[in-house]
């Protein structure tokens, strides 16, 4: 962490057999370097096995005595420092062999002899700068894998806080325990080696100290908030509260949490023993005790301490560091006396600071810096500049693609959307549990993301990918878009684990507006599948020169003011509502029914009705009248009958024609029976009050 | 003799004297590093290694004179150590390196008398 207070120089590792390149080096980098000298490769390393976490970067000779520069680099593949500490390779050695073979051993850069102190001092700064930026990349992806882990941060956040509640404590209480644990321990991992602390381990034990009095749950409300000291007897039952924690840990069955929950349960447990084994309930003593315990012990008390109480005043936070230290609250461990002795002025700060802070947010950095010393991450740093670099490509085709691009994140239920993505649609980059949110499904409907959702899931690592099409509601106004998906797992072969997906939304409005004149040729209509209008007559006349006394009716309809939800809403609404109609048809009549759509919103449906043909274009007509999406559809219907009104299709057509003007002259939203009186009427297919 | 008169004196016409003051930037430095050079064991642990035959050592102490040489720009022995440095890489010729050696000790006389005079 870099503070305007603090600048201290960064550590530069000159490892060269020459006291004098040595020299020269500290003399270019020295003034904004410190420099550590090592004069062959053993004590190179030994340099970096005291220094390790201080070298930004090392400067290393080829030919040297007793360690070589290669073996050098050896023993730091081995010791996964090569991913920490970049290096520079200085040498007079130009062969392309040479100097190939460092690269592949992980130097970052290759400086040949003679040296110029100019180049030496850029390629230095660049190098460490790079390293900076990759640690804040890496950042970057550890806050992602917190995200992961926030459901369990979650879980312990409401247990704690239902414990506060019936506590009637401050909802403060947890995260100053958790704080003063993870101070307690990052001390304590400085001073020794002996508890195996690292950066996950602390973030894990602070974030199951929240836990710690999770059994007193189980308590009598009566005892839990007795104002003033307890008797010996509720005292008695008050313990029990350790134990009672610890095996409600006990009983979680957990897989994926196994060790989360193990160190819950030593701080539930034992959280009130005593270093000098007078505590309960297991009277442990000394390092019986995990440490884990331990710690939250003494946060527990100092918190206690710096709280007010029914029973006692607050006292202040040198007084309470005082009576731990004289043992007049419990009995610690000596070496964590010294961790609390060192830290308490930190600590003072750092909870004067806390009522006003959220939550602690430096697990992120902390486990950064651990990654980056241990490369748990399993990239290397390479590779995450690749990755660095991969990403701003991707970005920059992205922004130049004009395409959605998303990804989606099962386990967080987020969609992140490209910079260019989220400013086409008019939302924010990154969207939590999409299909709730309200933005989104403006966009898209609801039950859209979830087929969306639902058939990603379903795809298999033979077929990942999904498409289709879509509509969106851009700017108000639905357009069409393609979208492909590919489904992403992680894991091994047998045991693969859906992860999300990535995919892009791309705008095929117009592709779609040219399909639809296509179509008209084909003998279905592609938007509502029906049949077009030259596929339906076909079909029609087969029946009619098939038909022998069965009667039918045909049955011609168009919506009302259908143009002018197309211009209020858009066409691709208006090809929604058509979509809808077809549906609805579809849904309801007969498969042997001829269902058409012969003209923009004009339909024909051509069935048999067996005698009650006026109960059957009730029936229709109420089929498809009603409401999408807050549009009003009515219909305005013509009925021709087979045969009173013809038996040819020519006829039955123009009288069902006739009738559907007729309706509409009357006031839309009904249907008519053709009869003659209509004969000679104006047709619906020559235009009236502007709808075509 | 001052610097840039110690550099034309072993080339009267290289660009020596620009480059390592380009490569270090002062004469402060190149004079600090010169002196330095002079009293550098390199090459007393390269005659002991080539009397003695040890050509393994006598590689260390050749390539860290080049080395040197190379930084302070000092082509003359910079040439001929980068010979000796290659000869005794790889199966050393006993006479080869005798006589490139001899060359190393001229030049390294040369230039360690010509440090020596400046001021």
């Amino acid at each position: 962490m870099s503070s305007m207070k603090t600048v201290k120089k960064k550590k530069i590792l000159v490892v060269d057999d020459s006291e004098m390149n040595r020299s020269i080096l500290a003399d270019m980098l020295g003034d904004d370097y410190e420099i550590l000298e090592a004069c062959n490769g053993l004590e190179g390393i030994a340099e970096i096995k005291k220094h390790e976490e201080e070298i930004a970067l090392m400067l290393l000779d080829v030919v040297m005595p007793q360690m070589d520069g290669f073996e050098v680099l050896a023993v730091m593949n081995k010791g996964g420092w090569i991913g920490s500490i970049p290096v520079i390779m200085i040498s007079a050695e130009t062969s392309s062999t040479h100097v190939n073979q460092a690269y592949d051993m992980g130097v970052t850069d290759y400086i040949s002899r003679p040296f110029d102190g100019k180049v030496v001092r850029r390629r230095v700064n660049n190098t460490i700068m790079l390293y900076t930026k990759q640690k804040m990349l890496q950042g970057m992806v550890t806050e992602q894998i917190l995200e992961k882990e926030k459901s369990s941060s979650l879980m312990v956040e409401i247990l704690s806080n239902i414990v506060e509640f019936r506590n009637g404590e401050s909802g403060l209480h947890v995260l100053h325990v958790r704080t003063i644990t993870e101070m307690l321990l990052k001390k304590l991992a400085e001073k020794t080696d002996k508890y195996e602390m690292n950066h996950t381990r602390i973030a894990m034990i602070a974030l199951a100290s929240a836990l710690h009095d999770i059994g007193k749950i189980s308590i009598d409300e009566k005892i839990l908030n007795k104002p003033g000291r307890l008797t010996d007897e509720e005292f008695e039952i008050m313990k029990t509260h350790a134990a009672i924690g610890g095996d409600m840990l006990m009983n979680v069955s957990d897989r994926r949490e196994e060790e989360m929950i193990k160190v819950a349960y030593e701080i539930c447990r034992w959280h009130h023993e005593r270093y000098d084994g007078r505590g309960y309930p297991d009277r442990l003593k000394g390092e019986e005790i995990p440490v884990s315990a331990q710690v939250v012990a003494m946060a527990d008390v100092y918190d206690a301490l710096t709280s007010k109480r029914v029973y006692k005043p607050a006292f202040s936070h040198e007084k309470a560091v005082e009576m731990i230290m004289n043992g007049e609250c419990g009995a610690f461990n000596p070496l964590l006396l010294e961790c609390l002795q060192d830290i308490k002025e930190e600590l003072k700060k750092e909870l004067e600071s806390h009522s006003t802070r959220q939550s602690p947010k430096n697990e992120a950095q902390s486990m950064t810096t651990e990654l980056f010393e241990k490369g748990d991450m399993g990239a290397s740093d390479r590779t995450l500049r690749l990755l660095e670099k991969e990403r701003i490509k991707y970005q920059f085709f992205a922004s130049m693609s004009k395409e959605i691009q998303f990804e989606y994140n099962v386990d967080a239920d987020m969609v992140e959307l490209t910079e260019w993505g989220a400013r086409y649609l008019g939302v924010e980059e990154t969207i939590m549990n999409p299909c709730d949110d309200e933005r989104m499904r403006r966009i898209l409907d609801k039950e859209k993301m979830m087929e969306i959702r639902k058939r990603v899931r379903k795809a298999n690592a033979a077929n990942p990918i999904v498409t289709g099409a879509y509509p969106l509601r851009i700017g108000g106004e639905l357009r069409w878009h393609k979208l492909v998906v590919r489904a992403m797992w992680e894991g091994s072969e047998e045991d693969l684990h859906y992860t999300g997906a990535i995919g892009k939304f791309v705008n095929a409005d117009e592709d779609y507006k040219r399909m639809d004149s296509l179509e008209k040729e084909a003998a279905h209509d592609t938007l509502t599948g029906l049949f077009n209008h030259k596929n339906a007559r076909k079909r029609i006349e087969m029946i009619l020169s098939e038909r022998r006394d069965d009667p039918y009716s045909l049955i011609l309809f168009d919506l009302d003011h259908f143009k002018e939800a197309n211009d209020q809403y858009g066409h691709l609404f208006g090809d929604e509502v058509l979509k809808h109609v077809a549906k609805k048809l579809k849904d309801n009549l007969r498969k042997d029914d001829t269902m058409a759509r012969v003209g923009g919103d004009e339909f024909m449906v051509f069935l048999e009705h067996g005698g009650n043909y006026e109960g059957q274009v009730e029936r229709v007509f109420q089929i498809v009248a009603g409401e999408y999406e807050n549009f009003k559809i009515g219909v305005s219907m013509g009925v021709a009958l087979v045969p009173k009104d013809g038996e040819d299709y020519e006829s039955l057509f123009h009288a069902a024609d006739q009738a559907l003007y007729a309706s509409k002259r009357g006031g839309r939203n009904q249907y008519k029976f053709y009869d003659d009186t209509m004969k000679g009427t104006l047709s619906v297919l020559s235009p009236m009050d502007g709808e075509e | 003799m001052n610097i840039q008169e110690f550099y034309a004196s072993i080339d009267p016409a290289g660009k020596e004297y620009e480059e390592v003051m380009s490569r270090l930037g002062t004469e402060r430095l190149v004079s600090k590093y010169l002196k330095k050079m002079a009293d550098d064991k390199s090459f007393a642990n390269l005659k002991e290694a080539i009397a003695s035959e040890n050509y393994k050592d006598a590689f260390m102490a050749s390539h860290t004179i080049k080395g040197i040489c190379m930084n302070l720009s000092l082509k003359l022995l910079a040439d001929s150590s980068s010979a000796l440095t290659e000869e005794l890489r790889d199966n050393p010729d006993p006479a080869q390196v005798q006589a490139l050696f001899k060359q190393v000790e001229e030049d390294y006389r040369i230039v360690t008398d010509g440090i020596r005079s400046i001021e």
